[in-house]
């Protein structure tokens, strides 16, 4: 039990450090959040236009408070930083991850936990911009009850693991290959797309939808964000969440393969 | 000429760089691609449920939206990225002193001190995009309004590398700011779409204060419709404003720079 709360303590210290680190370049992050604005002001304008120039009411069962929400919570997603901001890779390339090896934690884990304090931090700093979007589009916004809104909450929580573990796999390709940067923004961009980042999957012609329904991009953007407009019964958000775990135990059961025979290849020096 | 004599000595040089990077070109390459085939998708999506967006139709849309993006890859070729080292690096670790003491414009060759060879294959994607956007436009295209096109996609050019140093500037006072390039980045997300889209006090801050808009609206708008020189003359008015209060700022911001250790 004693060793358990100083294993506990280490991570909590080593998460307090990465937080007071982030803090310290306030305005920084404010003003990166600030501008990242933009991308719903486009898509805000862009679609209000589509559907007062067309008098419609509906685009593929999504009104127009939908589809304005959709880009919303776009916005939010982006914000939690979807496994980028992990820094696995340049600390292998680097060689730095060699400080971490003979520190007394897990070096596999340590990574994945920082990505989650980077993460919980741009959506901190996201809120008080949130709360500027609500203002200026508050009739266009369609709000979850809370029992909807816990749901979101508890998917997200598992989209966000879903893109750590997936990203972690990319990053320990570093032992084998290199440096893995170009291949993880790549990777990551299109997995966003392919994921409903730029335009809501269902606006999309039928059969290209029908493909990305079977890939794992949908849990992303598009299923946390229809669970929070409403659109999705119970049992397929149980069956959603039940999927995103599968494919979590599967990517993360890889990236620790991957890792272990990685340290193996690896020569502390960089990659 | 001595410019670019430096263009194409720092071109060559990071080309070199870039190629030397295991997969790099191949998958900037792969990633123009696959972003441009998603905005085709996009606007089919959108023009499968309206003619018309912001009054223009759908090729037209799509041609702005290709501008814009040859604008943007061109500005990363050769401008963007020595300015983003400019705000994070140079002033922070006194290396802009190299800039300073050379017998050529500092903020220029800051400017070109880095360059992406590999963007100028994107631009030439987006210039196909173009192409193909102006074959199926559908509308009469006069000469002088090509001509005006031409002209004025140089003045924008030249308009969006200002607006791209005015945002860097704050690096002379804001030495721990890591964020000043993605302004910009941020900014010319708007560029891409027509200006009525955007309700009027947006509109006079993206046409006036921060003239985003005019850099790809104005030239596509003269190359579509007979050339307007009311537009014209505002957008080389604009552009000679900017010219000043950039050359104005960056002086100040000179005086105020004190070497290594800012």
């Amino acid at each position: 039990m004693r060793y358990n709360d100083k294993t506990m303590n280490k991570y909590f210290h080593y998460l307090k450090l990465n937080l007071r680190e982030e803090f310290a370049y306030k305005a920084d992050f404010f003003i990166d959040v600030a501008f990242n604005v933009s991308f719903f002001l486009v898509f805000f304008f862009v679609w209000k236009a589509v559907y007062s120039s067309g008098n419609l009411t509906e685009i593929a069962n999504y009104s127009l408070a939908n589809t304005i929400t959709y880009y919303f919570l776009t916005s939010l997603i982006f914000r939690l930083g979807l496994g980028e901001n992990m820094y696995l890779n340049r600390e292998i390339w680097n060689g730095w991850i060699t400080y971490e090896l003979v520190r007394p934690y897990s070096p596999k884990l340590i990574y994945i936990l920082t990505a989650y304090v980077m993460s919980f931090i741009s959506f901190a700093f996201f809120i008080p911009i949130a709360i500027v979007i609500i203002i200026f589009a508050a009739q266009y916004l369609i709000l979850p009850s809370l029992a909807m809104f816990l749901l979101f909450l508890v998917t997200i929580l598992l989209s966000l693991t879903l893109a750590i573990s997936f990203n972690a796999i990319l990053h320990s390709l570093c032992f084998y290959f290199g440096d893995q940067d170009a291949n993880i923004t790549l990777t990551n961009y299109v997995f966003s797309m392919l994921g409903g980042a730029l335009i809501p999957l269902n606006f999309l012609p039928a059969g290209l939808f029908q493909v990305l329904n079977y890939l794992p991009f949908k849990f992303i953007f598009y299923v946390p964000i229809n669970i929070f407009m409403g659109k999705v019964p119970i049992d397929q958000i149980y069956s959603s969440w039940f999927q995103m775990i599968a494919w979590i135990i599967v990517f993360f059961s890889l990236y620790y393969f991957i890792f272990q025979n990685g340290l193996k290849k690896y020569a502390a020096v960089g990659r | 000429m001595k410019y670019l004599r430096i263009i194409y000595i720092i071109l060559k040089n990071a080309y070199i760089r870039d190629s030397k990077i295991p997969g790099f070109v191949t998958t900037q390459i792969f990633q123009e691609l696959f972003s441009i085939t998603i905005v085709i998708i996009f606007f089919d999506a959108i023009f499968s449920n309206v003619q018309s967006l912001g009054g223009w139709n759908h090729y037209q849309v799509l041609f702005l939206y290709a501008f814009s993006k040859f604008l943007i890859s061109l500005s990363y070729a050769f401008t963007r990225l020595g300015l983003k080292d400019f705000a994070q690096e140079m002033i922070k670790r006194g290396d802009f002193d190299f800039y300073l003491i050379r017998p050529t414009n500092p903020m220029v060759l800051v400017s070109l001190s880095r360059q992406g060879p590999i963007k100028i294959t994107s631009s030439f994607f987006f210039l196909v995009l173009c192409i193909y956007c102006l074959i199926n436009i559908g509308i009469p295209i006069g000469s002088s309004s090509v001509i005006w096109f031409l002209i004025l996609l140089l003045v924008g050019f030249i308009l969006f590398y200002l607006l791209q140093v005015i945002t860097v500037i704050p690096a002379f006072w804001l030495i721990r700011v890591w964020t000043l390039p993605n302004i910009i980045t941020r900014m010319s997300e708007l560029m891409r779409y027509p200006a009525a889209i955007f309700s009027l006090p947006f509109q006079i801050i993206l046409f006036i204060f921060f003239p985003i808009l005019t850099v790809s609206y104005i030239p596509a708008q003269t190359l579509f419709y007979p050339p307007d020189f009311r537009y014209i003359i505002y957008m080389l008015l604009i552009t000679a404003v900017f010219y000043f209060l950039v050359r104005g700022l960056w002086n100040l911001g000179v005086k105020n720079y004190s070497s290594a250790s800012s």
